[in-house]
């Protein structure tokens, strides 16, 4: 059935379906993992860092872009689609700016980027952007911020999320970890999106790039080293999570 | 046009011109597809087929690597391999392994490595099931398919999909879900089945519809209940370099595939 309404995106199917907003939300599960963690003062976005062919040159293949000093974002989905929109956002950013004498907010940028792809799921001859973003940044009044959107144009605030692959179970863990006590520690902070996405990458810290904002201060990007330290310290304390529950089982059993 | 479970015949088109064509069906009526038996095996043919109970074969990727994690790592032997040639006489392009556990020698692993042409099917499948002799063997087959071929009214489905069909006399236990109509089979897992269901040999082929056009590791890890089953219960052991051969099954084409981030 869903064959006949696939060809215009214009066109809903009978039981209320845009089945080309549906099959742009399963090209975002194709991306790589990306996850966002909002702390109290710092916001942390996360990603499984796509094998790069040997003779691609790796900076070039990146999932976190900035779009202006105080705001960043990472995506999952089309990589070309992307660049298109991450042009825009910066654009706008920029634009703004100059027209308001103010730096944009998280909200609105997200809103621009949001409205954009809502333009692509409702405009005749034109599909819609086959990707998902993480936003993240702090606004000028110091509050942290993490929006993310999807292909549908909807765009919803989050404390913690996840998008591309296997993002339910991510999402899923982070909400059995996350707890305000986590948010007040900037540590515990970036180590919860550390340990989400463990959850789905095999190969440890040499897959994952780390990126994160303090207020104030403008984006860090982690070295392959401070990502193994939060790595080592998380499989110590699975360690001895399982030595403790190890002695728990053999004391009951004695 | 139907034949037996499923499997459909493509019948050339009338609307296409077929004179640039002469050369290639030429070269396909020519091509043909030998059992090369391995020196240490070419007299004792009948005993290992007589020797053999249960026959796995598997056809794709998936199937391959998963043969490769759980059997193909342990010490095995090879009986012989199934060669395509041009011509009697040709160059031969190795289409199966044949291997066989040296501590499990009742069992045969067919591992298809390349694409068997449908012109080729019924010889493969004749030669091989002619190569065993033995109408007591129990067959496998494992393949996977694209997950745009699965039909289906749900909208709720997610991928992997794994499912089975299998002949009238096979009656043991089945690790998925029997293949709903209208779906079919086609290939070589298809004349498999059907040369199984003609003859009477009990057979079950399981397939994995995946959505990815490239190898992912869920494809892979979809046939993990088979583990609890004859007879991957007897000879499957995961081997310790489980992570690197499904990483290297997997990252091979990722590397190339820039459309998505």
């Amino acid at each position: 059935m869903s064959d006949r309404y696939d060809r215009a995106i214009t066109v809903f199917s009978p039981d209320g379906h845009l089945f080309q907003v549906e099959y742009a939300q399963e090209a975002v599960k194709k991306g790589s993992t990306a996850v966002g963690v909002r702390g109290q003062d710092i916001v942390v976005l996360g990603v499984e860092k796509k094998s790069v062919a040997k003779l691609q040159e790796e900076r070039t293949v990146r999932k976190i872009c900035l779009l202006d000093d105080h705001v960043c974002m990472a995506f999952a989905g089309l990589t070309a689609d992307a660049r298109i929109l991450i042009n825009r956002a910066r654009v706008e950013c920029q634009s703004h700016k100059l027209t308001v004498e103010d730096p944009v907010t998280v909200e609105y940028i997200t809103r621009h980027m949001a409205q954009l792809k809502q333009r692509y799921t409702q405009s005749n001859g034109r599909r819609p952007f086959g990707l998902s973003t993480l936003v993240m940044g702090f606004d000028y009044d110091g509050t942290p911020r993490l929006y993310q959107t999807d292909p549908a144009g909807t765009y919803h605030s989050w404390k913690a999320n996840a998008i591309g692959r296997s993002a339910k179970s991510v999402r899923e863990f982070l909400e059995e970890h996350y707890s305000e006590e986590v948010s007040a520690s900037e540590h515990e902070t970036v180590k919860l999106a550390v340990k989400a996405l463990l959850e789905v990458v095999q190969s440890g810290a040499k897959n994952i790039e780390m990126a994160v904002m303090k207020r104030g201060e403008p984006l860090k990007m982690f070295e392959l080293e401070e990502i193994e330290k939060f790595v080592a310290e998380i499989e110590k304390e699975k360690e001895e999570e399982a030595e403790k529950k190890k002695q728990k089982k053999a004391g009951k059993e004695t | 046009m139907a034949t037996f479970f499923g499997e459909v015949v493509f019948s050339a088109s009338r609307a296409i011109d077929d004179d640039d064509d002469e050369d290639s069906f030429a070269n396909e009526n020519s091509e043909v597809i030998t059992l090369d038996l391995s020196p240490a095996f070419s007299k004792t043919t009948k005993d290992v087929g007589k020797a053999t109970d249960q026959l796995v074969v598997t056809l794709g990727p998936a199937a391959n690597v998963f043969a490769d994690c759980y059997i193909l790592h342990q010490e095995k032997e090879t009986v012989g391999t199934m060669n395509k040639r041009l011509d009697r006489d040709g160059q031969p392009i190795e289409g199966a392994i044949l291997s066989r556990l040296r501590e499990h020698t009742d069992v045969l692993l067919c591992k298809c490595v390349k694409d068997i042409e449908q012109h080729l099917q019924f010889s493969f499948v004749e030669q091989l099931f002619s190569f065993l002799g033995n109408s007591n063997t129990s067959v496998t087959i494992l393949s996977s398919c694209s997950g745009s071929d699965y039909q289906t009214h749900r909208q709720d489905v997610s991928f992997p999909i794994f499912r089975c069909l299998k002949t009238s006399s096979f009656t043991g236990e089945v690790a998925a879900p029997h293949l709903e109509p209208p779906n079919t089979i086609s290939g070589l897992a298809s004349s498999a089945l059907s040369y199984c269901q003609i003859h009477g040999i009990p057979a079950v082929m399981y397939v994995i519809y995946t959505d990815s056009i490239f190898m992912d590791s869920g494809a892979i890890t979809a046939f993990n209940p088979l583990l609890k089953l004859q007879p991957f219960r007897k000879v499957a052991k995961k081997t310790n370099n489980f992570q690197g051969i499904i990483k290297a099954a997997v990252d091979r084409p990722s590397n190339l595939d820039s459309l998505y981030t």
